[in-house]
């Protein structure tokens, strides 16, 4: 046995060092030593901020409605814009993730705050505001969830989406609840958010959640879900500390898309996320590559259809908004459907979002402040309330008062001879003022059947994509909601999907 | 750190009492180890996620330039060392006055507590997380062998040699801690009992002749233009290859050398992102794709394998096995022909020696795979050179 070779090597490493992945390092930021103070409380929440204010919502209306039509650098369009929507489409996935991600940050503020019993009155304040701020922001992720996600906004019992209040864990798996109780869930956060505002005596600002913002946005969730009686409370409320201009100027409005402070913007708009060259810039490139002009390398025009209305407004009534929403430098043809090259000749460039000129540089033109809410909204939800009231002369009312402001050769009120007749002109009326403002995807789910519209592209419009598809009735699904993204259900193979996706 | 350990021996059998018997044996060894080791090189680097365990917060400048902190770091507290454990058996012989050599080496390698990136629900504010997934199992047989036929004694006879090596490779997922035993990636899973990363899509079952669609097989066996998540399921292929290996035959006569060298890959099956690309019906106008559209369905031409270029489901959002394809080869790594001039000659001349010959680097390969290099396991081609069929003729002199 002595010529076996055996060679036994055993190796027994026995280290009393810690493990390497227990050794902290002491620029680790933990939560103990993020959340101390109040002021700490009050830091987080532009976190907060950052995450909700996102563009992905108008970016997605822009592409998926008939609102805009492929820009000469467009090139064959996105996906979204072709209608071909899936469970892996870009906008789905964007929008569902980044509004989870700001309802983390600010479940985690709630969780972090509770580390925090401030004492001084001033702290005090300080807490109760950035408390109240968080919950407004959280209801208004909540809003775009549900806005688009929700299978249908007027059955309290159809699904809505995941409700989570708490910081989860890798293990959490939550089933998607009812649009009734995320309302109701929403409704407790602005609540939450109105008291604590008040409390802390948190004072108006067009760019920080006020008391405004609160009622602004539960105006609209509750006309979302036809809860118009709540909605015209809080969009009276609002309208208490805006009016509209009772004539139209459009030197005056312009300032508004300029973002330069002035008596137009304090009258019109009620909240907008401030973006600036470090944080938020560009959201410009929605629609143009380089600035918001025909030689800008524009990838989404207002569509033909919507340039049509503005150009017969503007020749008959004067309206403001032609020179406002479309660039002066657009090259718009003649004989459109004729037109050899339609997608290069004609270009009717987006210009609501026409840059800061207090911003420098190629960025500066293509930054500008994210409208969110603006008095001429809580006009519609009026008009709306007033049609579901059956008062047709109430809604024809408000929607003067909105052409009023914009419509420099003023006209009579309009007369309705139905309701259906009513909703198509409040529809076609927020067609046109929220233009690039994301709502058109929302309207068409909510109010498309009770208007019987959809999408209505013009046919040249469409041939500038390859595939076939162009309109969509209000009854097809992709007008109802988006597919639950197929990222969720990696994590979460329990969610429900929403039909026919 | 981690606690390792790993044991190994051999065994010279040949020089057993036992063995002296059997001459045809010039030597005969068994070895075999086992032992663990853990994997440090994790997030792609060495150490690179030594702070996944705890939860982290990063300070910047957010919304209207404001200094905040957010998380950014989801701890995982449960986060574990990955460890391997391996056991190999392995025999390496000679026989035959040493014509025939080899080696057998078996081995059974599991990895426990896998390192993978794990996915959440988007409320936790990422999709996925680091974790420890589950374990898998690798078994296989290697075998390497050399032969040789015939012995020249002298040049002016003929040498023969042939060679192959073959790896034959299974895997296996043996646990996924996950609540249904099962990761879905997308188009493939990791789920227990099935190899790692199989390939999980809805079959594709050709062109609609009715109005061009595409048309799918939902789960049920039935035909759907409209596939849903719920209609994938298992292929039992992957993209890691079954066997593997490499085998030749070198030839030498008088002055004249031929040596060839062929590589193979089978059980393997691959995305053709490429040909998905060429065939996009949304880049019409846009660039070149093709020509195989030109078949595409149209109304008097019904029965076709390309859909019609109006197709609405060309992008159903659920991956199909229309793309997925086998990606077995065989190729001709390297032939070789060459001619060494003779010493006698070269004596009376300048020259220490001389040769001259050809070789050619994938003279051929056989593929079914479409794309420019079924060996490559790059997901697209653009902007790539393909592994190239170099020819070369050479004359080497030394002087």
């Amino acid at each position: 046995m002595k010529k076996i070779i055996i060679i036994i090597a055993a190796v027994f490493a026995l280290y009393s060092c810690e493990d390497a992945t227990d050794i902290v390092q002491p620029s680790e930021f933990g939560f103990d030593a993020a959340f101390q103070n109040a002021q700490d409380v009050k830091t987080a929440v532009y976190g907060v901020y950052g995450a909700v204010n996102s563009t992905s919502e108008i970016q997605f209306a822009t592409q998926v409605t008939d609102e805009c039509s492929l820009g000469s650098a467009g090139n064959n369009g996105s996906d979204t814009h072709r209608l071909q929507i899936n469970v892996n489409n870009g906008f789905a996935n964007a929008i569902w993730a980044n509004n989870y991600a700001a309802i983390l940050r600010a479940n985690i503020l709630f969780e972090g705050a509770a580390l925090v019993t401030p004492t001084e009155a001033a702290d005090v304040a300080l807490y109760n505001e950035a408390l109240g701020e968080n919950y407004a922001l959280r209801a208004f992720a909540y809003s775009k969830l549900l806005t688009h996600f929700a299978e249908d906004l007027n059955d309290p019992n159809s699904l809505g989406v995941i409700l989570i209040d708490f910081v989860p864990s890798v293990e959490t798996r939550l089933p998607r609840s009812s649009v009734q109780d995320v309302v109701d869930f929403i409704n407790n956060d602005l609540q939450e958010a109105e008291n604590l505002l008040t409390t802390a005596g948190t004072g108006y600002s067009p760019i920080f959640v006020s008391v405004d913002f609160v009622r602004a946005l539960r105006a609209r969730v509750n006309a979302y879900v036809g809860d118009y009686g709540t909605a015209t409370t809080y969009a009276n409320a609002v309208l208490g500390n805006f009016t509209l201009p009772t004539t139209a100027s459009e030197a005056d409005f312009r300032t508004i898309w300029q973002d330069v402070a002035g008596a137009a913007e304090t009258n019109e708009v009620i909240f907008k996320f401030d973006n600036t060259l470090a944080v938020g810039s560009s959201m410009g490139q929605i629609w143009n590559t380089n600035l918001s002009d025909a030689t800008g390398s524009p990838l989404y025009e207002v569509s033909r259809n919507l340039y049509q209305t503005l150009e017969d407004n503007s020749t008959n009534f004067g309206d403001i908004r032609r020179n406002i929403w479309i660039d002066p430098s657009s090259t718009i043809v003649a004989d459109y459907p004729n037109d050899p090259n339609p997608q290069q000749n004609d270009r009717i460039v987006v210009d609501k979002y026409p840059g800061d000129p207090a911003l420098p540089g190629l960025t500066g033109g293509l930054t500008n402040d994210q409208k969110v809410f603006r008095t001429v909204e809580m006009h519609f939800i009026l008009a709306e309330a007033a049609v579901v009231n059956g008062d047709l002369p109430g809604a024809a009312a408000q929607i003067k008062i909105i052409r009023d402001a914009r419509y420099t050769n003023q006209q009579a009120a309009p007369s309705y001879g139905s309701a259906q007749a009513a909703w198509a002109d409040i529809l076609n009326e927020r067609k046109i003022e929220l233009f690039a403002e994301g709502h058109r995807f929302a309207d068409i789910k909510r109010l498309g059947a009770l208007a019987n519209q959809g999408y209505d592209r013009n046919e040249t419009d469409c041939s500038l994509y390859p595939t076939p598809e162009c309109d969509l009735g209000f009854s097809d699904v992709r007008t109802q909601y988006l597919p639950i993204p197929a990222a969720e259900f990696q994590g979460n193979p329990g969610i429900e999907q929403n039909p026919n996706f | 750190m981690g606690t390792f350990w790993s044991v190994a021996g051999r065994w010279n059998l040949h020089k057993e009492k036992f063995m002296e018997n059997a001459t045809f044996i010039n030597s005969l060894k068994l070895r075999a180890s086992y032992g663990t080791t853990g994997n440090d090189r994790i997030s792609s680097t060495y150490y690179g996620a030594l702070n996944n365990t705890r939860t982290l917060f990063g300070t910047g400048i957010s919304y209207a330039d404001n200094q905040t902190f957010v998380r950014t770091q989801l701890g995982n507290t449960d986060l574990r060392w990955e460890t391997i454990k391996q056991a190999n058996v392995g025999i390496e012989f000679a026989m035959l006055d040493s014509r025939l050599r080899g080696t057998l080496e078996v081995y059974d390698k599991k990895t426990e507590d896998l390192f993978f990136s794990r996915f959440v629900s988007l409320v936790n504010g990422v999709s996925s997380q680091n974790a420890n997934l589950g374990d898998i199992q690798n078994r296989g047989v290697e075998l390497g062998i050399s032969y040789d036929v015939l012995r020249a004694n002298n040049k002016d006879q003929l040498g023969v040699n042939v060679y192959a090596n073959v790896n034959y490779n299974r895997n296996k997922v043996l646990f996924v801690d996950l609540p249904d035993g099962l990761q879905d990636n997308g188009t493939n899973v990791i789920q227990v009992g099935e190899q790692i990363n199989e390939f999980f899509v809805v079959p594709y079952l050709g062109v609609n002749p009715a109005n061009g669609n595409l048309l799918f097989e939902d789960i049920n066996g039935n035909p759907t233009e409209a596939p849903t998540l719920e209609d994938r399921r298992l292929t039992g292929t992957d993209s890691a290859p079954d066997f593997q290996g490499g085998f030749g035959i070198n030839l030498d006569y008088k002055n004249f050398f031929f040596e060839t060298q062929f590589n193979f890959m089978t059980g393997l099956s691959r995305f053709d992102f490429n040909q998905q690309d060429y065939y996009d019906i949304t880049s019409l106008g846009l660039y070149n794709l093709s020509a195989d559209l030109e078949r595409a369905w149209t109304p008097t031409n019904r029965i076709t394998d390309i859909p019609s270029l109006d197709a609405t489901n060309s992008d159903p959002g659920v991956t199909s096995d229309r793309f997925l394809k086998d990606s077995d080869f065989l190729r001709l790594r390297f032939v070789q022909l060459g001619y060494n001039f003779d010493q006698k000659l070269l004596d009376k001349t300048f020259l220490s020696s001389g040769r001259i010959y050809v070789n050619a680097e994938n003279l051929i390969t056989w593929s079914e795979w479409l794309g420019s290099d079924p060996e490559s396991q790059r997901l697209s081609e653009y902007n790539r050179y393909p592994t190239p069929r170099t020819i070369s003729v050479g004359l080497d002199l030394n002087f």
